[in-house]
């Protein structure tokens, strides 16, 4: 009990609070609205789906699984979020926009939580499930997101360390800087994160930003419409330095959002994309 | 009465010929200037690139200069642009719904963002045309009406389709919104020929009705009765601009202030003479929109904010630029 | 400048703008080369409606009009221009033209491409200033000039086009006395000096009765008399036209007498 309420104020403290932080003692199983899609994620893939009892317009729900939507970022309403009688909200938009369903409800949980490097993911796993009541599922799968990620760097350890680059879009390509997840991911799959080194945040870069920082490999997402443009896009563009880049293309939009995916599957494949040498793991 | 000599002399053709080359020739300066600014390593590949980045902004800078011009003078109004016809609108709807769509429904190859920019930019025309024309004619003040309200309604639409949108899509919807010159045509220039053409066949066809647009500044029956067929003007002139802002939006977005800034300034400093505004406001638009996007390229070069949308740019210069200008006309024509 | 004598002529025109309000019920126009015409009526009898039938801008709903021995609407708008000039009510510039420009405007159907203007142009455009003591004014705008001046530079242009018929739409309407004049003695010469055929709807019973050799008399879309200014300036014509009372004063230098509502 003591050591609930000392990781709930840690994370409180850490990640922002809220008036109540944790759901009511005589909830066992509390029922969760979620909104976020990187939350929704992270509950169904530690199995703790049924708990979850409203998710937001855009959430990802596994195969043939239903749930309520309750709204979404842009569109905060109580009614639809009390119609499902939460015990708990996890959102990583700011609390004061939930500030009507706390007036009317102030026996919920509203926990607020800030996704943005791959540290928080793990914690964030912990900290879901640490709510939801069941703290040993949490930090199993911390520990496995931790694994992964540590197997991967473990991997490519030692391996020289190509300048690599991730955009989004080939058109109108936005490149992942410093401050980005995409950036830890690249330096943990063994490369340097060439767009790092100008951009701070994502940025539109021009063709000529591109090529100035010399990528050895170029990691691009683009929808499945337009992947195969995309790749010979760049390969076009890269044909005339005088070194070969490589040229990558993911089509699955989760590489942008951190969750534990990221672990399960980006990691890994960024690693063979930059170290095209290495064998395929258990997993991917 | 004594015999004064007419004065100052008429336009004359020489004129505007010499006109037409000096521009010409100043225009290529330009292109030229901006392909090479900023050189690293300038290997022929990187100033192909810039060269037709330069040829897609001297595209959509005259399309917009020249369709603005025809629309002021043709609505007889210096504020009239080209986007009160509900071309950006339209085209906004377009892209956001494919936006929408596309997590829905696996939408076809062909249905890039210029297509559907396109599509609704051209859909939103006919929509435009339909509401104002009484038996096949369109008086001013009702196309002018009809172009706010279905620019409303269309904003209204976008609310309402952005509801259905993912916030990343939003965020891209809003970043097209701001107008950016694209970079990829190198590898395939289709759009470009395709805009080129009608942006100067359409410049052509507006240049050539030079004098009719001066005579249709006095009134509809001064013109009518000079000569000029009021309602075929008015109906070529819908098209014409329609097709060339459509054409501009597809390429690059809407860009704003360069259809209303560029005309306007050149008016002022060369007079309302349709037929020698309608080659000046061409090139000018070209080369300012030109110089801006290379702005925008330096900018990505200098610091490290990345590229910014050159619609941002033609606001923050036109904005300021215009607002001057008019407070100096205001005290000329004061004092 | 026509062969002619009655180059405009109007028989029987109807026209409504909705089918339960007709304007014109079968009007007769007649204006022939050399001579000075003028519509007169109380607002609202149709005058200037039967100005926009004659020039081509309405389709009557029934009736003939003929230019030169053609149907009106059968001319293309460069043809009829070559014809038919016209010359607003309130003279009035969207952008800052100059005068020239203005009146090089008139060109526009003598012109080839772009309208640009040759030597020829430029000495009719000089002669009709000359005419319309508008010369000076070449390089100022409109807006620069007064009511009356501005009106002699719309004049002008008509002019330019060398028309055989100019038609005038309450040319002194918001003129002082001295410029009523002025434009007044212009249209009786462009009349009879020049050979055009000058129609103009006017609102000043005096001025028209004075200059015009032919007047024409409208109330509620009829006409209800026509004639030389001896025959229509009576005073119970006049009553019942305008429906006041009409004294007839006799004035020492001039023919017709001067008109008063009682």
């Amino acid at each position: 009990m003591r050591r609930l309420a000392v990781i709930l104020l840690a994370g409180a403290l850490l990640n922002g609070g809220c008036e109540r932080r944790a759901p009511r003692d005589d909830v066992p199983s509390p029922r969760v609205v979620s909104f976020s899609p990187a939350i929704t994620e992270m509950l169904f893939d530690m199995g703790l789906g049924d708990h979850v009892v409203g998710v937001t317009r855009y959430c990802i729900l596994p195969e043939g699984v239903r749930r309520p939507v309750v709204g979404s970022q842009l569109n905060i309403r109580a009614e639809p979020i009390l119609a499902v009688n939460p015990d708990v909200l996890l959102a990583q938009t700011a609390p004061k926009h939930f500030e009507t369903v706390r007036k009317l409800s102030p026996h919920i949980c509203i926990a607020h939580f800030r996704i943005e490097t791959l540290a928080d993911i793990g914690v964030a796993m912990a900290r879901i499930a640490e709510i939801v009541r069941r703290p040993d599922i949490g930090r199993r799968a911390k520990a496995e997101f931790l694994a992964k990620l540590k197997n991967v760097r473990e991997k490519v350890a030692g391996l020289n360390r190509p300048r690599v680059i991730f955009v989004t879009g080939y058109k109108n390509p936005l490149a992942a800087g410093r401050a980005t997840f995409i950036n830890e991911l690249i330096e943990l799959a063994g490369g340097v994160n060439a767009a790092g080194e100008k951009y701070s945040g994502w940025k539109r870069a021009s063709i000529e930003s591109i090529l100035r920082l010399a990528p050895d490999v170029v990691v691009c997402e683009a929808g499945p419409a337009t992947v195969d443009e995309a790749r010979r896009y760049f390969e076009k563009l890269t044909a005339s330095g005088g070194t070969k880049v490589r040229v990558c293309t993911v089509t699955d939009r989760r590489w942008t959002i951190p969750t534990g995916w990221i672990a399960d599957r980006a990691a890994g494949r960024m690693a063979r994309f930059i170290h095209p040498e290495l064998r395929p793991g258990g997993g991917e | 009465m004594t015999d004064l000599p007419v004065q100052p002399p008429a336009l004359t053709g020489r004129k505007l010929a010499i006109c037409l080359l000096g521009l010409l020739l100043a225009s290529v300066a330009v292109a030229a200037a901006c392909s090479l600014a900023g050189q690293y390593r300038l290997t022929a590949e990187i100033w192909r690139i810039r060269l037709y980045r330069a040829a897609a902004a001297a595209v959509v800078g005259a399309a917009l200069a020249v369709g603005g011009l025809a629309l002021q003078g043709l609505l007889r109004n210096p504020l009239a642009e080209p986007y009160i016809l509900g071309i950006s609108s339209g085209a906004g709807v377009g892209v956001l719904l494919g936006l929408a769509l596309a997590t829905r429904l696996a939408l076809p190859r062909w249905s890039t963002t210029p297509f559907l920019s396109l599509l609704g930019a051209l859909a939103t025309s006919a929509v435009v045309y339909g509401v104002a024309q009484r038996r096949g004619r369109l008086s001013p003040y009702v196309l002018l009406l009809s172009g706010v309200m279905i620019n409303v309604f269309n904003g209204a639409l976008i609310l309402a389709i952005l509801q259905f949108t993912r916030p990343t899509d939003m965020i891209h919807f809003i970043g097209w919104g701001m107008g950016q010159v694209p970079e990829w045509l190198w590898d395939d220039p289709v759009l470009l020929i395709v805009a080129a053409t009608i942006v100067i066949g359409g410049w052509f066809v507006m240049f050539v009705h030079g004098a009719a647009f001066n005579a249709l500044g006095l009134g509809d029956d001064v013109a009518a009765s000079s000569g000029v067929s009021v309602h075929r003007l008015r109906m070529l002139t819908f098209v014409v601009v329609s097709l060339m802002t459509a054409m501009a939006v597809a390429l690059a977005g809407p860009i704003g202030f360069v259809g209303l800034i560029v005309p306007h300034v050149c008016r002022i400093f060369l007079g309302p003479d349709h037929r020698l505004l309608a080659i000046v406001s061409g090139f000018v638009g070209a080369m300012f929109l030109m110089a801006a996007d290379t702005f925008c390229r330096m900018i990505d070069r200098w610091t490290d904010l990345g590229e910014l949308p050159v619609g941002v740019i033609t606001a923050l210069v036109g904005g300021p630029f215009f607002i001057w200008l008019l407070r100096r006309r205001f005290r000329e024509d004061a004092a | 400048m026509s062969g002619q004598a009655h180059v405009l002529e109007a028989r029987g025109v109807l026209f409504d703008y909705r089918p339960s309000t007709p304007v014109l019920r079968g009007v007769d126009l007649s204006a022939r080369a050399g001579g000075l015409l003028c519509v007169l009526g109380p607002n609202g009898s149709g005058k200037t409606t039967l100005l926009r039938c004659l020039l081509g801008e309405l389709s009557p709903g029934g009736g003939r009009i003929e230019l030169d021995g053609r149907a009106v609407e059968s001319y293309s708008p460069r043809r009829r221009a070559r014809l038919l000039a016209y010359v607003p009510q309130f003279p009035a510039a969207a952008f800052a033209f100059t005068v020239q420009e203005i009146i090089l405007t008139g060109r526009l159907s003598h012109t080839g491409l772009l309208g640009l203007a040759g030597l020829k142009d430029l000495d009719i455009a000089r002669e009709a200033m000359k005419m319309t003591h508008t010369l000076e004014f070449a390089a100022r705008t409109l807006d620069e000039l007064s009511g009356g001046e501005a009106q002699c530079v719309m004049i002008a242009r008509a002019i330019a086009q060398q028309p055989s018929v100019l038609l005038l739409d309450e040319p002194t309407s918001h003129l002082d006395v001295a410029n009523q004049l002025l434009i007044y003695r212009m249209m009786k010469r462009l009349a009879h000096d020049w050979g055009m055929a000058v129609v103009c709807v006017s609102h000043d019973v005096n001025l028209a009765s004075r200059f015009a050799d032919e007047l024409l008399l409208m109330r509620a879309g009829r006409l209800i008399a026509s004639g030389a200014p001896g025959e229509v300036v009576r005073s119970e014509i006049l009553s019942k036209a305008y429906g006041v009372d009409i004294d007839l004063i006799a004035a020492p230098d001039q023919d017709t007498p001067i008109v008063r509502a009682r």
